[in-house]
């Protein structure tokens, strides 16, 4: 008896000296894989028609492949390049710039911004200068298991001189999803909550992310604390995306499929009300104009059952998230669907396009002699405006603080539908328009702008003779 | 000699001060015996669920038989209404009209009740002969203090707002004066040193010192005497929002231009139907010269308009964009309510709103069907369905909603007695959602 004890004490101190020295081996293994990014992001500003001030980041970043191809977290390019997402609708539309990458060694190489994937959280850039690094190799290794320990490896902020920093984690919790999705307490402090996860015989698992909304607690909309968990992608997830990098080449940027509706759940309380409680599916509640699902014929009120012969269902909204995934990483444009309309099943093949593109992504008209800006309508600003799905034109996306348009009263928002006597309806009839401002130099230019649902003219006064510009 | 100049100044300082100061009692007497603090008790929806609210305000007593004129916002949803005159006295009261275009109503004291015979009544004065400069006095209760006065002078007579939606009428300017005016003192009267009424106090800024607003006794005039014939103030609509044309003159170096600019119009109203479109000028209404040049001009264009026969056919004579003269007729409409009716649906937990025309507007709406979603309470059945606030109920089990009445009836007769499951198509901008709210059978 007394000897077992014995025994399992010693072993558990051969263990925790075993463990000491592979974290340091670790360390060796990885420590000029990870690098720490440097770069400038460019400060929205309200007041001017250009951005003029810059905000110097930090990020960490891992070396993934051997032509200086470094994966980070997409906080180095935030503004959302599809159109669905509203919630960053005041960001700067700018890439960030003079990127270097620093390694542990205090070498640093200049880097270019790649492209991301805004569903995975991650972007990509790339070392342009000589470097001597070899990229991290990882391992394949799909499940991992709850109280699994892993260890994670990233950089601490600032004040800390961005030292490097490993310590040990378990899966705390699986939330099975399309995906199974692991999470990790953690408070540590980090430069950008992303490092490297790897396990305890140092086999590279995938990236560790921390990410989050913060909640309020106690509020009337609250639910949830103010901590936020660590999750570890696994290599499976982006695989794909180290060997085919996302590209941001502005308007040919790559971007996911695309069908065209809003849907909920169909729940089982829907099923039985509609008299059909086995049909499982999602219910399309509306079908956007012009988009692959009207064209396609689907109609509000269908219930999804189907895609490719795979079966495709939701409870509750969070479901949804997988059915959106399914889509958006379709490689194929076509898809087959099943369909339950009425009371019998139908299959409707269905051509997917590329989600149509955010703001950040569309070009912009600007004058800086009458001091704003003006850009494309795009599906994000015509959602965020209520305004009718058609609208074509342009909208003044800036304008500058005490110019000639902003005296007149301009506001950023406003849609402009004529200059002069010219009707406008694109970015080009406003560049025709600009430039016959700038070679007859008018005294006065009227604009004829829609604003809250209304119409009203805006005359601008211009000063050509005695400006400075 | 310098000694002699002094004492003049002083005697006259002391002498205009004297003068000041018994004008102001004069004044005073005439208008205090009128004045009412009003304690209306509300009742109003909040989150879905009705409440009731007591508010305080001010009126003043304009007609000895008991009629007081004080603000909309005042009166308003106001289900009982407690009036205590400047004797003290307790009287009741009740609403005879309301008009949220201006914010003004009329309130009726239930002098019988009350065992009196009249009351004393302020004279109501002329608010065009006003001038900026004018010692003015404002009366009532800011912030609940009951019988305040207080004084300053006439800061502006052609303030000029634009239609913001509530509280701001469309169709006139305003007094504004450095009197104190408080919360509290809304609906109360603006007088001139000869003791008439010549404003009601309705607004202030209250991140500014001393900036009060009051609306022309000459508007209140004309909602009186509407109200008092009619029941409520008839008012036409074309459809147009109006612009000035200071700047149009400019642009076009046309500095004798006179008329005013359409600057919007209104989908689906006579206007539009009639022809009419943003950046025509237009020069006369029924051979009736019209123009505004600057924007304090434009609210006596909107009064006009708004004064205009209703179901009648009305000429414009207009300027096109190249300045050709050209006719159109406009058949003219009524205007819509400001404000729709609310409807409490208990089981559900939500509160619904007529859709009005404003409502389509700020709302940007096609067409007028359907129900405004004003509240959900929380822990409802129709917030376990995933109704939300601000949304248009569109449909229920199949069948469109056309209207408030329409939901209504149905609502009573069918939805809240069976206790059926009912399925919701919900609408907010082009988005739309199915709700099932569920009924109690199963559980």
């Amino acid at each position: 008896m007394k000897k077992s004890v014995y025994v399992l004490l010693l072993t558990l101190m051969v263990s925790a000296l075993w463990a000491e020295n592979n974290w340091s081996k670790f360390y060796e293994k990885y420590h000029n894989k990870l690098v720490l990014i440097q770069y400038y992001e460019s400060i929205t500003s309200f007041e001017g028609i250009k951005d003029k001030e810059r905000l110097k980041r930090y990020l960490t970043g891992i070396v993934v492949d051997d032509k200086g191809l470094v994966m980070t977290t997409t906080d180095i390019y935030r503004a959302n390049i599809e159109f669905s997402s509203t919630t960053n609708l005041f960001m700067s539309g700018e890439i960030p710039s003079e990127i270097t990458v620093k390694f542990e060694d205090g070498k640093e190489i200049p880097a270019e911004f790649v492209g991301k994937d805004d569903d995975l959280g991650i972007a990509f850039i790339r070392m342009s200068g000589e470097f001597n690094a070899e990229p991290v190799e990882f391992l394949s290794e799909k499940d991992l298991k709850i109280g699994q320990p892993v260890l994670i490896l990233q950089h601490l902020p600032s004040s800390y001189d961005f030292a490097l920093t490993m310590f040990e984690r378990r899966i705390n919790a699986i939330v099975k999803k399309q995906k199974a999705v692991y999470y990790c307490e953690d408070k540590m402090p980090s430069v950008s909550n992303f490092g490297l996860a790897f396990d305890l015989k140092g086999n590279a698992l995938g990236f560790y992310l921390k990410k989050g909304q913060r909640r309020r607690v106690g509020m009337r909309f609250g639910a949830g604390g103010d901590a936020i968990m660590g999750k570890i992608i696994v290599y499976d997830e982006f695989k794909s995306l180290i060997e085919k990098p996302p590209v941001f080449r502005q308007k040919e940027t790559n971007r996911k499929k695309w069908l065209g509706v809003y849907m909920q759940p169909f729940t089982r309380d829907l099923a039985e009300y509609f008299g059909q409680p086995d049909v499982k599916g999602i219910l399309i509640n509306t079908v956007i104009k012009n988009s692959p699902a009207q064209k396609a014929g689907l109609l509000p009120g269908d219930v999804i059952t189907k895609i490719n012969e795979v079966t495709v269902e939701a409870e509750k909204d969070s479901d949804l998230d997988g059915f959106r995934q399914i889509i958006r990483n379709q490689s194929e444009e076509s898809i087959n669907m099943e369909i339950f309309r009425g009371n019998h099943f139908i299959t409707k093949k269905v051509m997917l396009s590329s989600s149509p593109i955010s703001q950040y992504l569309a070009e912009e008209a600007v004058n800086t002699e009458l001091g704003f800006s003006v850009k494309e309508l795009t599906r994000d600003i015509i959602l965020a405006k209520n305004l009718d799905p058609e609208t074509q034109g342009v909208w003044v996306s800036r304008v500058e603080q005490a110019a000639w348009a902003d005296v007149a009263g301009l506001r950023i928002g406003d849609l402009i539908k004529g200059i002069n006597e010219q009707e406008i309806n694109s970015l080009e009839d406003v560049r025709v328009a600009f430039k016959q401002i700038a070679e007859q130099k008018p005294a006065f230019v009227k604009l004829f702008i829609e604003r809250q649902g209304g119409t009203l003219f805006l005359f601008i006064k211009t000063n050509y003779n005695d400006s400075n510009n | 000699m310098r000694k002699f100049l002094f004492l003049f100044l002083i005697s006259a300082v002391l002498f205009a001060g004297d003068n000041l100061e018994k004008k102001i009692l004069k004044a005073r007497a005439k208008v205090f015996p009128a004045l009412v603090h009003i304690q209306p008790i509300k009742e109003l929806v909040d989150s879905g669920e009705p409440l009731k609210v007591q508010v305080t305000g001010s009126g003043v007593i304009f007609r000895s038989d008991g009629y007081v004129l004080t603000n909309n916002h005042v009166a308003e949803k106001a289900k009982f209404v407690l009036c205590t005159l400047s004797s003290k006295k307790e009287v009741e009261a009740e609403v005879v009209g309301l008009d949220p275009w201006t914010d003004l109503a009329i309130l009726k004291l239930k002098l019988k009740e009350a065992g009196l015979e009249s009351v004393p009544s302020a004279e109501l004065g002329d608010s065009d002969k006003l001038e900026v400069g004018q010692i003015v006095l404002a009366l009532g209760s800011p912030l609940g203090l009951a019988r305040s006065i207080s004084m300053g002078v006439v800061s502006s007579v052609d303030r000029y707002f634009e239609d913001l939606g509530e509280m701001t009428s469309p169709f006139n300017l305003w007094i504004q004066t450095d009197a104190a005016i408080n919360p509290g003192n809304s609906g109360g009267p603006l007088v001139d040193l000869e003791g008439k009424v010549i404003g009601i106090n309705s607004r202030a800024i209250t991140f500014g010192e001393n900036l009060g607003f009051a609306i022309p006794i000459n508007t209140a005039k004309y909602v009186i005497e509407q109200i008092l014939t009619k029941g409520e103030v008839e008012r036409a609509r074309i459809g147009v929002e109006w612009q000035e044309i200071k700047e149009y003159r400019m642009y076009l170096n046309r500095p004798d231009l006179e008329g005013v600019l359409i600057a919007s119009v209104e989908p689906n109203s006579p206007a539009q139907r009639a022809g009419l479109k943003p950046g025509y000028i237009v020069t006369k209404v029924n051979n009736h010269p019209v123009s505004a040049i600057y924007k304090e001009e434009l609210p006596k264009i909107r009064l006009l308009i708004s004064k205009l026969p209703v179901g009648k056919k009305v000429t414009f004579e207009l300027l096109d964009e190249n300045l050709s003269k050209k006719k159109k007729v406009v058949l003219v409409e009524r205007q819509g309510k400001f404000t729709g009716n609310e409807y409490y649906c208990s089981e559900w937990g939500i509160s619904v709103k007529e859709i009005t025309p404003r409502i389509m507007k700020n709302f940007q709406l096609s067409n007028q069907e359907g129900v405004l979603i004003s509240g959900v309470r929380l822990g409802s059945a129709a917030e376990e369905a995933g109704v939300f606030n601000g949304a248009i109920i569109i449909k229920i089990d199949g069948q469109p909603v056309k209207n408030l009445a329409m939901f209504k009836k149905r609502y009573e007769e069918e939805y809240r007695k069976d206790q059926k499951d009912h399925l919701l198509i919900l609408k907010i901008g082009d988005i739309n959602r199915f709700a099932l709210i569920k009924g109690k059978k199963k559980q």
